[in-house]
């Protein structure tokens, strides 16, 4: 019993617990996934993006310092050149905040950098170096230009013969041919034609007998500081073409770098997204499925729980309700927990009830001393039997017996032995009534009835002989008679035979047969009186 | 009279300062010789500073006219002329002030336009007589096709010609290389007409017709600058008495001569560099690149594990164990069914021992010509004619051969040329004709470098466009340092069926691991 009884509660227990731990695995399951969504997008939006938009942002400073040294190396003036090194300087006070937001993990792009910042450095010196130069070596020419120039027109001094005249424009020309020179070993021929032309022109000099004005011959001594400058201008304009190569390489290296770099984060971005959404519609999938499942899972716990419980439960109170208004039925439900049992304990229940019903029904229909039907029970069977006859129109015969001088009896015995006698003639009458369709009750005191159900007159007769004869075979000893030394009945027969048609009610039937009775009692009693209707 | 004294100081000054010396009949003479000289860095190479005080001493010591020729193969290809694209070398040259300076392939490492410039700076005249610039149709810009050198009465003319290989080695293409016989000819010929004494002839490559030449009088004395001439020429260069030739990194020639009517050469002598004082001048300058590129490329980056020869013939006869990392990282990077690199892209021409630390400068010197990853699609047959091109001139280590990675190659070398490939898998599978791969190489190589013209018209890969700014160096730089170390070997994957019968005359000296 106890192990029935608590079945149904585990099982009831488990049932939730399963519920509630597939609920508690699917929310775990999901909230751990979303954890993890909400860690790569994180990543993505803490991280890998800032970090990319930290690679651009290097990228295009470094673009922007490319095209600054191109410029820089390009400087035609000081302020040129200042300017362009002001930008420079704001761009690698720029990269280098960039740098501490960690753009590249390589060390090495910080080494690039510092030996580019060095060497833009270096270039802006000698671009400096370059401008003052040319500056310097183009204010010499101008000067000597000017002074020979002055010479040659006659404005410094008269009277310069021609052939010094020729040699000072040949060295006006070859001086400006000089200064538009780019290349140096055309430089150092020219260099060599001038001092040819120097020789010339002092020769010249030398042999006239003129006094020229000699404002422009110390100029003549600076040709070989101009020729000197031009020739170290060249070589600084060769280096400055190196380094601005080597500044521009550099530049290209750490772009070149920086993009293999931001490629590699775009990638793991990019992979990592590609990862992350992988994993979402992965998980997503699982979610789905596991939600599935656990639906699934939980209707079928739900349904069993229902069938298990419910059903049975419904059916335990149709069938209680059954056996309730039929007052009989078997009440049962599979199975071994409380809820069989209780239908096995309700079928008990119903089972006693219907029989302690009946028991009490049929108490209510026995007389309580005789133990043969009682007056009520004899009114419904005369109902019944009333009713079997004019439906088959079969005879219907009514006796109602009394015991003679009942009264005198208990005077005589006692109520005791007048109950014992009353019992002895309920069973001799009960005994005479042979077929299951007759019927004696006690109809009140010392009186009894009996019905038979298809029996005419003839019929009635033997009974009534049957029972006269039993009733003397008692040998009830009866002083108190005035008929007889024993106990003796009077009985009145009401033979009914045409019930189909006659308006014949139960108390018409009693009322026959009592009347039969009293005319037997008149008659002298001991005997039968039988009437026909 | 006081303006007439003033003039006479300065004749003088001027005579002084320019050093105007009476004319003499000068009948000796000196020409040092020089070439070859790429990488300041490299300790075999870059005597610069030795080589001046070479010329000091000669000039201050001989009391004879000398003429410094300057044969050119220096301007690149170096870790600093990467960068600055050879300008660094005109610079130091230009204190060395050479007479002259001939020019070889090596000059056009950075195309015509940069040598161009080159010319510009430098305070010499740089001669190539046998090149002609596509777009002027003459020499190009800034260089000349002659030299006439006059040296107290003494005329040197100079001739440089140059190979025609220049075009499919250095793929230059806006230029012409002529007949270099017939160039040498008009050159000598206008020469003798501009009243050159001495004609002298400098080149690269032992062209048969030069001997003859020199017996003829047309030229009358030619410097060999080829510090790889192959045994096979070697012979009729060196026993022929007035073809000078200078075959050893880090030595310079020293001839005398005498002139009277006639061009007679007196004695030559080849001078080791190592055995001079540096010069400090030139060694300051020398100090000065070096410093300038020591930060960026000092840097170490991993270990050798094992032994490694980078010698030209090493990584241009065969199969070699450095060059085959640099395909498995080109491989591997690109992520690609295959990789291609030629030989010829490995300029180090050096050993590395087992466990020694790598520099960020080895390999930038190995691998100096900043070549970039191009990515292409191409078909077996396409394979299949890239590899017999690679394979052409495996006699005269031309360096185009073929590095792989991906793929194992049987080859027979005794085969013709064209005809060499015998068998090709990739993945344990036969090359099949028809199927595309993707193949990994250099730009250089993609551009049809090194006679490769199949990858020329090959389809380039759009999926890796922003790779394809690597440079070669710096992925190889990325692959040893993610890995701390350089391992490789020779395993096979380039096999020479005809060696394969006799492997006591392999030519491969790679140790392996």
């Amino acid at each position: 019993m106890n192990k029935t009884k608590k079945r149904t509660v585990f099982t009831f227990i488990y049932a939730q617990l399963s519920v509630l731990i597939l609920f508690a695995f699917v929310t775990s399951f999901t909230l751990v996934r979303l954890l993890d969504v909400r860690d790569n997008l994180s990543m993505l939006s803490e991280q890998a993006i800032p970090q990319l938009s930290y690679a651009a942002s290097f990228n295009s400073k470094i673009q922007m310092l490319a095209t600054q040294s191109s410029m820089l190396a390009g400087a035609q003036n000081e302020p040129a050149r200042r300017l362009v090194m002001h930008k420079i300087n704001i761009l690698f006070d720029q990269l280098d905040d960039l740098s501490q937001n960690n753009v590249s993990k390589d060390p090495f792009v910080k080494k690039q950098v510092d030996i580019i910042s060095n060497e833009i450095n270096d270039l802006n010196a000698l671009i400096k170096e370059q401008l003052s130069l040319q500056n310097t070596l183009t204010s010499n020419i101008n000067k000597l230009t000017q002074a020979i120039l002055n010479s040659v027109s006659g404005t410094v001094s008269n009277g310069i013969d021609a052939p010094l005249k020729r040699q000072l424009t040949d060295l006006l020309l070859t001086l400006l041919e000089l200064e538009k020179e780019s290349r140096l070993s055309s430089v150092r021929q020219l260099a060599l034609d001038l001092k040819q032309i120097q020789i010339a022109i002092t020769a010249q000099m030398l042999k006239t007998d003129d006094e020229p004005e000699a404002a422009f011959l110390p100029e003549i001594i600076e040709i070989e500081a101009i020729i000197e400058q031009k020739i170290e201008l060249l070589l600084l304009n060769g280096r400055l073409r190196g380094r601005d190569s080597f500044v521009r390489s550099l530049i290209s290296d750490l772009a070149s770098n920086l993009e293999y770099h931001t490629e590699l984060l775009s990638q793991d971005v990019l992979n990592a997204s590609s990862e992350a959404s992988k994993r979402i519609a992965k998980q997503t999938q699982l979610a789905i499925v596991f939600g599935v499942l656990a639906t699934l899972i939980t209707i079928s716990i739900l349904v069993f729980l229902y069938k298990r419980f419910v059903v049975r439960l419904l059916s335990l109170t149709r069938q209680i309700d059954a056996a309730r208004h039929k007052g009989e039925g078997q009440i049962s439900i599979d199975g071994s927990d409380e809820i069989s049992h209780l239908a096995t304990v309700f079928s008990q229940y119903v089972r006693k009830v219907n029989k302690q019903e009946k028991v009490l029904l049929e108490l209510s229909y026995k007389d309580s001393l005789t133990g043969i039907p009682n007056r009520r029970a004899f009114e419904i069977r005369l109902f019944d039997a009333l009713a079997q006859a004019k439906r088959s129109n079969l005879p219907l015969s009514i006796v109602m017996a009394d015991v003679d001088f009942f009264k005198a009896f208990n005077d005589a015995y006692g109520h005791t032995e007048g109950d014992v006698c009353l019992k002895r003639v309920a069973k001799t009458l009960q005994q005479t009534m042979t077929r299951e369709t007759d019927f004696c009750a006690r109809y009140g005191g010392e009186e009894f009835i009996c019905i038979l159900t298809d029996t005419d007159l003839e019929g009635a007769k033997v009974i009534a002989e049957q029972i006269h004869t039993a009733i003397k075979s008692l040998k009830i000893p009866h002083s108190g008679s005035q008929i007889n030394e024993f106990l003796t009945l009077s009985l009145g027969f009401a033979t009914f035979t045409q019930l189909n048609s006659a308006q014949l009610s139960s108390k018409d039937i009693v009322n026959e047969a009592d009347r039969a009775l009293y005319a037997a009692k008149k008659n002298g009693r001991n005997q039968s009186y039988f009437l026909t209707v | 009279m006081k303006y007439k004294g003033i003039v006479g100081i300065l004749l003088v000054v001027i005579c002084a300062l320019f050093q105007v010396n009476q004319v003499s009949q000068a009948s000796t003479g000196t020409i040092i010789f020089a070439a070859d000289m790429p990488d300041i860095f490299d300790t075999r190479y870059g005597k610069y500073p030795q080589l001046k005080t070479l010329i000091k001493n000669v000039s201050q010591t001989s009391g004879e006219q000398t003429f410094f020729v300057f044969g050119g193969g220096s301007l690149g290809p170096s870790a600093m002329s990467a960068f600055d694209k050879g300008s660094h070398i005109i610079d130091i040259l230009n204190t060395l002030e050479p007479d002259v300076m001939g020019v070889t392939k090596r000059e056009f490492s950075y195309l015509t336009d940069e040598l161009s410039l080159r010319a510009y700076e430098s305070a010499f005249p740089i001669v190539t007589s046998n090149i002609k610039d596509l777009r002027i149709d003459e020499t190009p810009d800034g260089l000349q096709s002659l030299a006439l050198i006059e040296k107290n009465g003494i005329s040197l003319g100079f001739i440089s010609i140059i190979n025609s290989r220049l075009n499919e080695e250095y793929l230059v293409t806006n230029i012409r290389v002529q007949p270099p016989e017939e160039s040498l000819k008009q050159a000598s010929y206008k020469l003798r007409k501009m009243g050159a004494d001495i004609v002298l002839l400098h080149y690269s490559f032992p062209f048969d017709f030069v001997p003859e030449m020199v017996d003829s009088g047309m030229i009358n004395l030619a410097f060999l600058s080829d510090t790889r001439l192959q045994a096979q020429y070697r012979k009729e260069v060196t026993e022929h008495p007035k073809i000078l030739l200078l075959d050893e990194p880090g030595r310079a020639l020293k001839a005398q001569f005498a002139f009277e009517e006639t061009f007679k050469l007196i004695d030559v002598e080849s001078i080791d560099l190592n055995s001079l004082a540096a010069d400090d001048e030139t060694a300051k300058l020398v100090v000065n690149y070096q410093s300038r590129l020591a930060g960026l490329l000092n840097e170490p980056i991993g270990k050798w594990h094992g032994d490694y020869s980078t010698r030209r013939e090493d990584v241009r006869g065969g199969e070699n164990a450095f060059a085959n990392y640099i395909a498995d990282a080109m491989k591997f990077f690109a992520d690609t069914d295959i990789a291609i690199l030629n030989g010829g892209s490995i300029r180090g021409d050096k050993y590395y021992t087992d466990n020694t630390l790598i520099l960020r400068k080895d390999i930038a010197s190995e691998l100096p010509f900043r070549s970039r990853l191009r990515v292409l699609k191409v078909n077996g047959e396409e394979i299949r004619q890239t590899l017999e091109a690679g394979l052409a001139n495996l006699d005269d280590l031309k360096g185009g051969f073929p590095h792989v990675s991906g793929m194992k190659v049987f080859y027979d070398s005794e085969k013709p040329p064209g005809e060499r490939v015998v068998q090709v898998n990739i993945k344990g599978r036969p090359l099949a004709m028809d199927e595309s791969y993707t193949l990994a190489s250099t730009d250089y190589l993609a551009s049809g470098g090194d006679n490769y013209w199949p990858l020329r018209s090959a389809e380039a890969s759009n999926d890796l466009q922003t790779l394809e700014t690597i440079l070669i160096v710096d992925l190889v730089v990325r692959a040893i340092s993610n890995q701390g170390k350089l391992k490789s070997k020779i395993d096979q994957r380039m096999v020479d069926i005809a060696l394969s019968n006799n492997s006591s005359e392999s030519t491969l000296s790679t140790k392996q691991n």
